[in-house]
């Protein structure tokens, strides 16, 4: 049957965590027609969204969909030591269920958190951070610095929406916001930048340090003059400046908790951000990279009192990131399953720990063919989340936001396969 | 031409990379998107190759053969964008953190035998 078109208003794009909920779609025969709005890569993702579908599988095998939810359950039930990962791509919902199932197993659960933001939120343990909302910022910051992070390549419309060259209620376009960038390369997030700092690889802990005792008056010594590859007589006049701001931002990425100190970079950047509320607002949001991985840290904090990296072997949730996050169980080949749930780490984690997903029983629920799908003894298909199902999802400044469905899909969305294969495990 | 000399690499995002991770992995254009390395432009001159020629890059980790990109770069530093074959080259240690060192890592370049500039 012919139908009519129909536009859906203010969908919201799940690949980044910038969530952007502005995205119009035109859809006609249960299929995309066009699409308004939405950056680049979003573009791509609903192009590709109902191509390349998986289909239920054990061993390559095509199989009934409730023959390879059982397959789930059983590879889960009689494992000793699983590992449920992923997360970041899925809804709240879907994670909630996913802790529940962790429990009910006894398994490791982690995100992809720890491979991306983790650190940063090891710090924020530490020391606190002081955020806002994208709007906030928007509307009220004169100094906005982007530390180790390239929005306009990994968050297209960031700049265009919350940041760079938004317009505010008070801010209300590029002039009135002086842009910085740290970084070790001239990224093209750097090129829109008034102010570039050149950071030497490994070197943003002394560089921040550098700032903190600069702020609070003091000066550090350096034979050559420079910090971390970068003038100290800019430094100098950067902690002023930020010291005169009304309201500065720092967005940081992956620059920071991948190099060379890690959380500890993180720690030095959310202590540099406390100490300049002493003199005006200044606050800090991290550039999340998958749409809900915020999500996953907040879903399993409110569930287990952890954000990732927890273990149910005991029965009660313990937290351990490097003893319980995936790159390390997966190295120190400590689990003997493995369900990967809206991700694809054959292609995300470094090789050798994906590689050992070849030698465990390794389960995949998703939407979409991937690298891990490729090596999985059973795949799930599901529901593509924001498209096909509904459900929650929190922005990267932990905004939530409600998923609406807008196509009718084949298969059931991951929450429900998560809670059928918990099901089937506690019926057993 | 083979020496001691050591870059840091750094792996991280593009955009031709995130629109190819979102059309398919099993799609060609994420493999281009994913392998290949950019190079500061004197040290490519140095190692007398061009673009599209391919490169061994091998850490204390593993090593992987790529194809050459002049980069908008510091010379020390090379540039892969995440994926598999930048994954090829980062260890698992994670200093107790959960996290790899995915930047900053030391990686050492080799030119190719028999890969004419």
């Amino acid at each position: 049957m012919n139908e009519e078109s129909k536009t859906y208003q203010n969908i919201i794009c799940t690949f980044c965590g910038a969530l952007c909920d502005d995205i119009e779609i035109k859809v006609k025969n249960n299929k995309i027609e066009n699409i308004k709005n939405a950056c680049a890569i979003s573009r791509k993702k609903y192009e590709h969204a109902q191509k390349d579908r998986t289909v239920p599988q054990i061993k390559g095998k095509e199989v009934k969909y409730n023959k390879a939810v059982s397959a789930a359950a059983e590879i889960l039930s009689s494992s000793r030591n699983p590992l449920i990962y992923g997360l970041s791509s899925t809804t709240a919902e879907a994670q909630k269920a996913a802790v529940e199932l962790a429990e009910k197993c006894g398994a490791n659960i982690d995100s992809t958190s720890s491979v991306c933001h983790g650190p940063g939120t090891l710090a924020k343990q530490l020391v606190g951070m002081v955020s806002a909302t994208l709007g906030e910022v928007k509307n009220r910051s004169d100094m906005m610095i982007f530390w180790g992070a390239n929005p306009v390549e990994a968050h297209p419309n960031h700049a265009k929406r919350y940041s760079i060259l938004s317009q505010g209620m008070y801010r209300k376009n590029r002039k009135d916001r002086e842009i910085i960038v740290f970084d070790v390369r001239k990224t093209p997030t750097a090129k829109l930048a008034d102010h570039f700092f050149q950071v030497k690889p490994n070197s943003d802990f002394e560089i921040l340090m550098a700032l903190q005792m600069l702020v609070s008056g003091r000066t550090p010594t350096s034979e050559d003059g420079r910090i971390g590859g970068i003038e100290l007589v800019k430094l100098k006049d950067l902690a002023e400046k930020m010291k005169k701001v009304k309201y500065g931002s720092v967005f940081y990425g992956m620059g920071l908790t991948m190099s060379r100190g890690k959380y500890m970079n993180t720690w030095a950047a959310m202590s540099l951000v406390r100490n300049l509320n002493d003199y005006g607002r200044f606050v800090m949001i991290p550039m999340r990279g998958h749409g809900n991985v915020a999500g996953s840290e907040i879903t399993m904090a409110w569930q287990t009192g952890y954000p990732f990296a927890v273990n149910f072997s005991r029965n009660y949730p313990r937290y351990n990131p490097g003893e319980f996050s995936a790159v390390d169980l997966l190295a120190r080949r400590e689990v003997d399953a493995a369900f990967i749930i809206a991700s694809d780490p054959a292609a995300s984690l470094p090789h050798e720990a994906a590689e050992y997903l070849k030698k465990i029983p390794t389960i995949v629920l998703d939407p979409h063919w991937n690298l891990t799908t490729e090596i999985a003894d059973v795949v799930i298909p599901s529901a593509v989340k924001g498209i096909g199902a509904s459900g929650t999802v929190y922005r990267m400044d932990h905004v939530p936001l409600q998923l609406r469905k807008f196509l009718d899909d084949s298969w059931p969305d991951d929450a429900s396969a998560v809670s059928r294969i918990g099901e089937l495990i506690e019926n057993d | 031409m083979a020496d001691k000399r050591s870059f840091t690499l750094i792996t991280g995002r593009t955009i031709k990379q995130g629109m190819a991770s979102v059309s398919g992995k099993n799609n060609q254009n994420y493999e281009d998107s994913t392998a290949y390395v950019e190079l500061n432009e004197n040290i490519l001159e140095e190692y007398n190759l061009s673009e599209g020629k391919k490169i061994l890059l091998y850490t204390d980790s593993g090593e992987v053969e790529l194809s050459c990109k002049k980069g908008d770069l510091p010379e020390e530093i090379v540039f892969i964008p995440y994926g598999p074959q930048a994954n090829k080259l980062i260890g698992t240690d994670t200093d107790g953190t959960g996290m790899p060192s995915s930047k900053g890592k030391k990686v050492m370049i080799k030119r190719k035998e028999g890969e004419d500039s």
